[in-house]
């Protein structure tokens, strides 16, 4: 799902969208987020802080949960960089705010000179 | 804790930890959703805290209970807490139970089973759309 490239070049990898992970990484401030979806590598480097929240629609009337929206978010210099993977529209982009909703879970990144965002299709 | 959102683009939190102050939600206000926040610890042999958080939208009421072990223990140890969403509508209640310390279940019950005859305080909400429970999380 993704892949977690420490500052001491250590590695840790994600989990699956029902366990992602996400909080059982080690404490240590992160050089690149790699995120794989589908035929897409998203890949967030040199953000001050990162996280990663998945949000489900829970269907009270078929009693079962579906993920509709995944976010990977790179914060840099008091913006929030949204790459919005939006399950049921299929369309990923990206949204960028001063101001997002209250999350936990955010994870120290080693801060570079630009936030680096990219977008890349997996060679098969 | 809970924060509830108003049509008005107010709203009202609970601080931390202070679930009575689900009293005091203006009557005079409609609730557009019910966002609670929920602190949990991972699995693993070293323990670490995460939140995740729920939110009720679209309900023509919201309404809580607290279910305590013993109610005249000072420490007040809670078995579950329902947040309970409810259209007239339907027959049903929808729920979010939280079970210390580590259970959350989301379910629907009917309006006749016990729930019918507790003594809910309930708050007005307004409905833009389909009632849902939304689940965010990392």
């Amino acid at each position: 799902m993704y892949k977690i490239i420490f500052e001491d070049n250590t590695i840790f990898n994600g989990g699956h969208p029902g366990d992602s992970k996400w909080n059982d990484m080690p404490n240590k401030k992160i050089k690149k987020l790699e995120y794989n979806i589908g035929k897409y590598i998203i890949v967030l480097e040199n953000f001050e802080a990162y996280n990663h929240i998945i949000e489900y629609s829970y269907t009270l009337s078929k009693n079962n949960s579906n993920i509709i929206r995944i976010l990977i978010i790179g914060k840099f210099d008091k913006i929030f960089y949204s790459i919005i993977i939006d399950i049921k529209n299929k369309k990923i982009f990206l949204k960028k705010s001063r101001q997002i909703e209250k999350y936990t879970g955010w994870k120290m990144g080693e801060k570079g000179i630009k936030p680096i965002i990219k977008k890349e299709i997996i060679n098969v | 804790m809970f924060e509830v959102y108003f049509n008005d683009g107010s709203m009202f939190s609970s601080g931390y930890h202070n679930l009575n102050k689900f009293i005091e939600i203006s009557d005079n206000k409609l609730i557009t959703q019910m966002k609670v926040n929920i602190i949990l610890t991972t699995q693993g042999i070293v323990k670490n805290y995460y939140s995740v958080k729920y939110i009720l939208r679209n309900f023509e009421k919201y309404g809580l209970i607290r279910y305590y072990h013993n109610p005249n223990d000072k420490f007040k140890n809670f078995k579950f807490i329902r947040f309970i969403g409810k259209n007239s509508f339907d027959n049903n209640f929808s729920l979010l139970e939280l079970v210390p310390p580590n259970n959350i279940i989301i379910s629907t019950i009917s309006i006749n089973e016990s729930l019918n005859k507790l003594p809910i305080v309930w708050k007005k909400g307004i409905i833009n759309n389909k009632s849902e429970i939304k689940i965010i999380r990392n």
